[in-house]
């Protein structure tokens, strides 16, 4: 359906012609009414099915810190980042950030995450990016090797404070 | 309007849903379900989605960004550019672990209408299903653009909780200072 009726999108960066159109919003004639919230029930149900994955995912997750150190073994002795290598670190990183806070594994997320970012950003890091990308995945390895209640304990504690240090002096 | 004491029935929606994670499209698809979904068609990548969608119709997307061969967001500008696209109209939510303003600001005009950042919760995904069930923005056409309008009061209910990070990990700082929690990219998608 078309209408002629001027919409301002400039907000947006646009000007000038425009046409604004409004599909038929078959979903709503589908579902009918509901929540605007999810309902409690069904948020609990829903969240009962994603923690009984959890078992499975920290063993994927093994798998994807094994590849990490790998990768991290090998950028150390070549004394270089390749193309290839950077690519698939980032990925893992990415996937890892993405997925394990839904499994309540919020530190090892974040550090992925911000493996990501100093690959995003490689010119933040003012010493060598090779050290600071090993750093990262280092903390990966010792994060998971501390079992799926890290988070919850003081080995977590201690594995993240020893990271932050050693960050802020590749930081300097 | 959204009605407080009834439940949405999803049992006759469809959905394809693009993630090329097994686990990621695993717990989508079981969160789906969960729903009250039934009928949910997986692709592994952006190009096996379109091939999927031009075979079989259905009533909205879920798609991550990061994927082989055709990425997220060059699906989404297939879907609503391609002379041959099946359906340039239909609901797209995109799921993705980037938060960063530009990466949300791409999303937004390759025309995604909803954005919704990992890790995924049950409550972030059905206020995105909400919100393209009861707000579903008009699409603009434009020389450069097409898809939902880019400008649209943020819908209310929305959570926009942070669900990255740890209170331990505060003062690690980040190279990206726009790093966005949940609530920023909504300021984003929905500047109104």
């Amino acid at each position: 359906m078309t209408n002629d009726t001027p919409h301002n999108d400039r907000d947006a960066g646009e000007s000038g012609a425009h046409q604004t159109y409004t599909p038929p919003n078959m979903l709503k004639i589908k579902v009918g009414d509901g929540a605007e919230r999810i309902p409690p029930e069904l948020e609990k149900k829903v969240n009962a099915i994603i923690a009984a994955e959890k078992d499975g995912y920290f063993k994927m997750l093994g798998e994807e810190v094994g590849e990490l150190l790998k990768l991290k073994a090998k950028i150390v002795a070549g004394k270089e980042i390749d193309a290839a290598s950077r690519e698939r670190i980032y990925a893992i990183g990415h996937r890892v950030r993405s997925e394990a806070g839904m499994n309540d594994l919020h530190l090892i997320g974040t550090v992925a995450n911000l493996l990501c970012e100093c690959l995003d950003h490689p010119d933040g890091v003012k010493g060598s990016l090779i050290a600071f990308v090993a750093l990262h995945i280092d903390a990966m390895g010792a994060i998971y090797a501390g079992g799926q209640n890290v988070d919850n304990n003081a080995i977590g504690g201690q594995i993240i404070e020893g990271f932050k240090q050693a960050r802020a002096k590749l930081l300097k | 309007m959204a009605m407080g004491h009834r439940n949405y029935d999803f049992s006759r929606l469809s959905v394809l849903l693009v993630e090329d994670s097994s686990y990621m499209r695993k717990i989508l698809k079981h969160v789906l379900l969960g729903f009250g979904m039934r009928d949910i068609v997986e692709a592994e990548d952006g190009g096996s989605a379109l091939n999927t969608l031009k075979s079989r119709p259905v009533d909205f997307v879920v798609t991550d960004w990061e994927m082989p061969v055709l990425n997220g967001i060059e699906f989404v500008e297939m879907v609503r550019r391609a002379p041959d696209s099946p359906n340039p109209f239909i609901p797209i939510i995109m799921v993705s672990g980037h938060s960063e303003e530009y990466r949300i600001i791409s999303a937004r005009e390759a025309g995604v209408d909803e954005y919704l950042v990992k890790p995924l919760s049950a409550a972030g995904l059905y206020s995105r299903m909400v919100a393209i069930i009861e707000n579903r923005r008009p699409f603009v056409r434009t020389a450069k653009f097409i898809g939902p309008c880019r400008r649209r009061k943020k819908p209310k209910h929305y959570r926009g909780q942070e669900r990255r990070g740890d209170g331990r990990m505060a003062g690690l700082g980040g190279f990206d200072s726009r790093a966005q929690s949940q609530s920023a990219v909504d300021d984003i998608m929905y500047k109104g």
